[in-house]
């Protein structure tokens, strides 16, 4: 756990590295571990990650992951007045307030939304995957269209290979490498991992990050009065975390710019807002971790993940034989009551961490993306030969590398294809096993309360994302 | 030595004088009216392929073909709309998206793709230290960087890489 969290700390700091990329080329360790210690590494670098991407946020105004862009302006405007210290330890105790509501959150709520999902049958099941497929769909990108064909893409690719229910083989071209179909690992490797390497091909030099501000000595003390103003932006932050972090398909992205307008509104102190706002930084940082325990909701008690790093981890569940779903609670009580308790000591041990080791870790914004480049790829290439130990699998890494390229280009996002890889066998199970039992007719879609229930929020998501959408494009106009 | 090293002066001069002609040229490419091509090809090329690729049994509710098929389908309407939007804005006259795509930028992806698919081919033949020792040396040369500690560094990294996959994940890597 601790391991994982120093490498959260690492990747989240760097800009150009994600949580997300952190855990694809770490996941092959944990092949080894049982489900609690794999589950505990995995969830620190996700944990950690969230942090991680303030601490260059503040000090050299750029944000080490998407998550803390929300926090940049405020960040970098303590660190020019001097007080850098103060937003590093703001952004930390938030990130620790929001992660322990979080896992509270989990602790408590999962066992009774798996008791929900009992009642779901076939058809609930595929309507909550393509619910999280509309949303992420809707708000990964400037389009919602290209959305639902990324979502599309990834569900196709997901196809090939073995049909599960028939035997029969789908676009496999005569390669028995192709049978299993695309290992999900392999996929993100090159997806989110690889293509990394070919965008870095703007910086043909060496690029140095910007010079790197030292932490001056300076207290970093929060006095009390500041600590009531925190109090209450932090709190609601925390619950529109939580709230978005169980919807499949969103993430932290969303939750930390969702509570910081609210804050904004909120606040006697609208004008501090952009230019070093405590209640600001407070709000960001606590809702991105405090999406963490909520992504793990859906993910345990229905198997469909509440972002992108937490589909990476269900690769690490199912390796150690854990099928999420309603069951898993019934099934495996023990492991996941030790991996939600476990939660609430990945974020202490976070906050002890980083108590201890943020000036050290403050200077990983500064390592060279020449260095970086060949270590990234050459990690890449182990971690994606050790799956199979098959030399088609690297093949297939640089393919997947590429089309995110080209995905790039053309103005697609990734992010939808990652959950209809992710997806693509769940679904078409439940979807194919829906007909089956309605024998062809799509009426079993709305033959239940639940399963109506779904379509109407199906149906107003892509309402609001289509209003959303025209709205932010008339403005542009 | 001294050969090599002059022939790799040479081609550093070459590679130079390329990328000083290729500076500031750019092309216009149009990403909403080329994206939802590619897929529309896509995906009438996946339904062309699929007799061929995809057996099924009649008479059944579903079969193997069904899924992919309704997803094919989405891509199919997802890429006409997307056309079709942006033939209407040419015919209004109304602007369309454009982005200027730097020559020299998307050759220098070209050559890192190159060097990863030659990584990726001599890994094989020559083993990972060995493919991952010359791979980070010639990222680095790519990258123009004169500091002697950042190759040992590279260098370093690759083989301690390699001994993790080896010895702590019993990974037995080429």
């Amino acid at each position: 756990m601790n391991i994982g969290l120093i490498l959260g700390l690492v990747f989240g700091a760097i800009p150009g590295l994600t949580v997300i990329l952190c855990i694809v080329l770490f996941l092959p360790f944990t092949y080894t571990m049982g489900p609690i210690d794999s589950f505990m590494f995995l969830l620190g670098i996700y944990c950690a990650g969230g942090y991680g991407g303030s601490i260059s946020a503040i000090l050299i105004n750029t944000p080490g992951t998407p998550h803390a862009t929300a926090t940049m302006a405020d960040g970098y405007a303590l660190t020019k007045n001097g007080q850098s210290k103060k937003a590093l330890n703001i952004a930390l105790q938030a990130s620790t307030f929001g992660g322990i509501f979080s896992a509270f959150t989990l602790l408590f709520f999962a066992p009774q939304v798996a008791k929900f999902a009992q009642k779901m049958g076939t058809p609930e099941y595929f309507l909550v995957c393509l619910f999280g497929l509309t949303v992420i769909a809707g708000v990964s990108g400037k389009s919602l269209i290209k959305g639902i064909i990324s979502g599309a893409f990834g569900l196709f690719i997901a196809t090939i290979g073995l049909d599960p229910m028939t035997g029969s083989t789908r676009y496999i071209f005569k390669n028995i490498n192709l049978y299993s179909g695309f290992d999900l690992v392999i996929c993100l490797i090159g997806l989110f991992a690889l293509s990394e390497v070919l965008a870095k091909s703007k910086k043909s030099n060496q690029v140095t990050l910007s010079s790197l501000e030292e932490i001056k000595s300076e207290s970093g003390k929060i006095s009390k009065k500041e600590y009531k103003r925190m109090a209450l932006p932090s709190l609601m932050s925390a619950v529109i975390g939580v709230i978005i972090g169980i919807i499949p398909g969103t993430g932290a992205s969303m939750a930390s710019f969702v509570s910081y307008d609210r804050a904004r509104q909120m606040s006697k102190h609208k004008q501090e807002f952009g230019h070093g706002s405590i209640e600001g930084i407070a709000a960001a940082e606590t809702a991105n971790n405090a999406v963490t325990g909520a992504t793990l909701i859906p993910l345990l008690t229905m198997g469909i993940p509440g972002d992108g790093a937490v589909a990476i981890m269900l690769g690490a569940l199912m390796i150690n034989g854990l099928t999420p779903g309603p069951n898993l609670f019934a099934k495996h009580g023990v492991t996941m009551y030790a991996i939600m308790i476990g939660l609430i000591f990945v974020n202490i041990f976070m906050y002890l961490q980083g108590k201890t080791l943020t000036k050290y870790f403050a200077r990983v914004v500064s390592i060279p993306v020449s260095i970086l480049t060949p270590i990234i790829v050459i990690f890449c290439f182990a971690g994606a030969f050790s799956v199979n130990t098959s030399m088609f699998d690297v093949g297939v890494t640089l393919a997947f590398a590429l089309i995110a390229y080209i995905f790039g280009k053309l103005g697609f996002s990734t992010i939808p294809v990652l959950l209809g890889l992710v997806l693509g066998a769940i679904t078409e199970e439940n979807f194919r096993r829906s007909l089956i039992l309605s024998d062809g007719s799509y009426k079993i879609f709305i033959g239940s309360p639940i399963a109506i229930a779904f379509l109407v929020v199906i149906a107003l998501t892509i309402i609001i994302i289509g209003i959303n959408k025209i709205k932010e494009t008339q403005r542009s106009a | 030595m001294n050969s090599f090293l002059h022939m790799l002066k040479k081609l550093d001069g070459k590679v130079d004088r390329l990328g000083e002609s290729l500076e500031g040229r750019s092309v216009n490419f149009y990403p909403s009216l080329v994206g939802p091509l590619v897929f529309l090809a896509f995906a009438v090329g996946a339904f062309l392929l699929m007799p061929s690729q995809v057996k099924v049994q009649e008479n059944m509710a579903t079969t193997a073909r069904t899924f992919p098929t309704l997803l094919l389908q989405i891509m199919i309407a997802g890429s006409v709309v997307l056309l079709v939007t942006e033939i209407a804005k040419i015919v209004r006259k109304a602007e369309i998206e454009v982005i200027r795509i730097e020559l020299l930028t998307e050759i220098k992806a070209l050559i890192i793709l190159v060097m990863l698919v030659l990584y990726a081919l001599a890994m094989p033949l020559i083993g990972f230290i060995v493919s991952s020792l010359l791979f980070s040396v010639a990222m680095l040369y790519y990258f123009r960087i004169k500091k002697g500690t950042y190759y040992l560094i590279v260098v370093i990294s690759a083989l301690v890489i390699g001994v993790i996959f080896r010895y702590l994940l019993g990974v037995r890597l080429p």
